[in-house]
């Protein structure tokens, strides 16, 4: 039983640590994020596995993570607060030509994770970027301006 | 034919410049930013309680309880963590030295709870009953010390005491971290 409490607390622990560590998963991940990612993944597996190397723990500990997800999911439909809350909401980081300071600076982006962005849907020049979003998965969307369309 | 349930796309998605449909919700993202700095702010000071012992191994943490003759003094963890190795030191003095040996009892909680995996060094005998076990070390000058290495098996807070004959008990309160 210790096993399977230890694995919902440690899920929604790290569910937490990723939230609040920042925003930047996916293609906007850099070498030293990874390093962040897979050393708080296997801190929280030890404390959670224990002295326990049992296959059993093993599946007990999956399903119970894999069951708090699906609880977690299904919440965040039901109540919008706590879908924000794990999720995020999107963040318009350029608009009308200029950069939105507060969001870029709170989520840690740079102008080049913008850039890199744009580059990545073939743009060339900022200039041609009307918005770019910070979308919850945390990748950026660029959407170009329409002269450049 | 089975049916399908529909429903009308509805624009609900809030816009940016009447044009991009982006659903910001920068109300929450104003409390979300203030409640990240303060759980950095609580994450800061769990760093330096973790660095000062409050949570186990830290200065915090080590204690050290004597009897008033000086009979017995035990080095110990008084925070100590669940499943973490740490070792419980006792020094005799001369009040607890009787005929070359000492014999020290110490609660059953040693073992049960605080997971006490071995005696340094062994004692020539080990007697349990009356809620703890009774061990008779000989010793053949000071300062002499034994030491108990344990692992807790329980998160919680336990009592333990510890008397040697000839000298008055000591007890122990030590807390187990989850």
């Amino acid at each position: 039983m210790a096993g399977v409490l230890r694995g919902v607390f440690g899920y929604c622990f790290l569910v937490l640590i990723v939230r609040t560590a920042g925003r930047r998963p996916g293609k906007q991940i850099a070498p030293f994020e990874f390093v962040f990612v897979f050393f708080a993944g296997g801190l929280t597996l030890t404390a959670m596995v224990g002295d326990d190397r049992s296959l059993t723990n093993a599946f007990t500990i999956i399903i119970s993570i894999a069951l708090t997800h699906l609880v977690l999911a299904y919440l965040q439909r039901r109540w919008k607060t706590l879908g924000l809350i794990i999720d995020g909401t999107p963040l318009v980081l350029l608009k009308n030509g200029k950069w939105q300071v507060e969001a870029m600076r709170h989520m840690r982006i740079q102008d080049d994770d913008v850039m890199a962005m744009a580059r990545d849907n073939g743009l060339e020049r900022l200039d041609q970027v009307a918005y770019a979003v910070l979308e919850r998965n945390g990748e950026i969307s660029v959407i170009q301006t329409p002269k450049d369309q | 034919m089975p049916s399908t349930s529909t429903k009308p796309v509805e624009d609900s998605v809030k816009k940016v410049n009447d044009e991009l449909a982006v659903g910001s919700d920068l109300e929450f993202q104003h409390k979300w930013w203030r409640f990240t700095r303060g759980l950095w702010i609580f994450f800061a000071a769990v760093i330096v309680a973790d660095l000062l012992g409050c949570f186990g191994r830290g200065p915090l943490a080590n204690a050290t309880a004597r009897t008033p003759d000086n009979g017995i003094v035990v080095k110990y963890e008084r925070i100590e963590r669940y499943g973490a190795p740490s070792i419980l030191r006792i020094d005799f003095g001369q009040p607890a030295i009787q005929n070359g040996q000492v014999r020290l009892w110490v609660g059953e909680s040693l073992v049960k709870t605080l997971g006490a995996q071995r005696v340094i060094p062994q004692p020539d005998q080990s007697i349990v009953g009356a809620g703890g076990i009774s061990y008779v070390f000989p010793i053949s000058s000071t300062p002499a010390s034994v030491k108990f290495a344990l692992q807790p098996v329980a998160p919680g807070i336990y009592e333990l005491p510890i008397r040697a004959a000839g000298s008055p008990p000591i007890n122990l309160r030590i807390f187990v971290m989850p």
